[in-house]
């Protein structure tokens, strides 16, 4: 499952998820995309469950994005502890996601394998999303080629 | 050439966060900026905007009238909302039209690879827009890549093969890739891969964690 390497601190407090994303919010490197419309925390085992959910329906053929990695630490203390004595130990690692950003990319497939491939992989995910094209970001018309 | 698009703006005076109350009553807020003017700020109607934006993208001259005054200009950027897609800003380059200027213009694949069609290759595209040096007025709305050609995997259309309108200098090298047609990946490597991955997730990861390392060297 995805983690990072090395990290500088080995715990981080929660923070919020005011907002939108303002980066990462357009498909950009394949011609499909799943986009996030709410905020929250995305689990590196939900990433993976959605990445092999698509590259179960692709099958050979085509090439996957993923737009988001896990670098935030959660922590958790051992069940039927009394509280105090410190924060608890990572536990797992999740990837904060605000509304609008692209999660997955598909490309070199047609549209109709990647829109379902995206479409299964939106039932992994604990949030609602939508299926979103390559738009011209000057026109904001659906690239076709 | 064709006559150029036109587009009615009005000057705008509310600048910064007060914008949004502009957006409410249908108008969107951009600027006017070129290397032989000062830029201006105006606002623009929304329906027509997006309509005009449609069909001339970042390539072809819009003519905005100011009153009396005509301003050749090209959509250099436009800021869209990240969920609905609703245009917030956007950028207009002044132009002169005996000037050259560079503009990125997309690429658009034509007819299928015999290659693909049979299932030996998949297309690997290297870049989906080119930047162009030509006059405002030559500038294409997009360049066709024929990729019926493309009859084996291995085989590559570059920069340089790219058939380009009159005018029109590609300002990027010519030895770059535009596309590709790559070998399609057996199954059993992909199982080997799969299997790979599987072994990967089920062994534990440590994370490295940089400040104790440091700390650790100071304690030695």
């Amino acid at each position: 499952m995805l983690m990072p390497k090395r990290v500088k601190y080995r715990k981080q407090f929660r923070g919020r998820m005011k907002g939108k994303a303002q980066r990462g919010n357009k498909v950009d490197m394949g011609e499909m995309g799943l986009q996030a419309l709410e905020p929250a925390w995305i689990t590196s085992r939900q990433i993976e469950a959605a990445r092999r959910a698509i590259v179960r329906h692709l099958k050979r053929r085509g090439k996957v994005y993923i737009r988001i990695f896990p670098d935030k630490p959660v922590t958790q203390k051992p069940a039927e502890t009394r509280m105090g004595k410190g924060k608890g130990a990572v536990d797992h690692w999740v990837a904060v996601v605000k509304p609008g950003r692209v999660m997955f990319e598909v490309g070199g497939v047609d549209f109709e394998v990647a829109e379902e491939a995206l479409r299964l992989a939106g039932y992994k995910m604990p949030i609602k999303t939508k299926i979103v094209r390559r738009i011209d970001p000057i026109s904001g018309q659906e690239v076709t080629g | 050439m064709s006559d150029p698009l036109k587009l009615e703006i009005q000057n705008r005076d509310i600048i910064g966060k007060k914008v949004r109350h502009l957006r409410r009553e249908g108008l969107i807020p951009a600027v006017v900026y070129g290397p032989e003017s000062e830029p201006i700020t105006i606002s623009i109607q929304q329906g027509p905007l997006r309509q005009t934006l449609l069909d001339a993208g970042g390539t072809q001259v819009i003519e905005l009238q100011l009153g009396k005054e005509a301003i050749p200009v090209l959509a250099r950027k436009v800021q869209r909302e990240p969920i609905r897609g609703d245009i917030l800003h956007v950028d207009f380059y002044r132009v002169s039209m005996t000037r050259l200027i560079a503009a990125d213009v997309p690429i658009l694949l034509v007819n299928e690879s015999p290659a693909v069609e049979s299932g030996m290759g998949t297309i690997m595209q290297g870049m989906s827009n080119l930047s162009i040096e030509a006059l405002p007025g030559d500038l294409p709305s997009h360049i066709e890549v024929d990729i019926s050609k493309l009859d084996e995997v291995g085989m590559q259309i570059t920069v340089g093969e790219l058939d380009l309108p009159k005018g029109c200098t590609a300002q990027t090298d010519l030895n770059e890739l535009v596309i590709k047609i790559d070998y399609m990946r057996l199954e059993e490597e992909i199982k080997e891969e799969v299997e790979k991955e599987e072994l990967f997730i089920d062994g534990e990861q440590e994370v490295e964690v940089i400040r104790e390392r440091r700390e650790e060297d100071e304690e030695d």
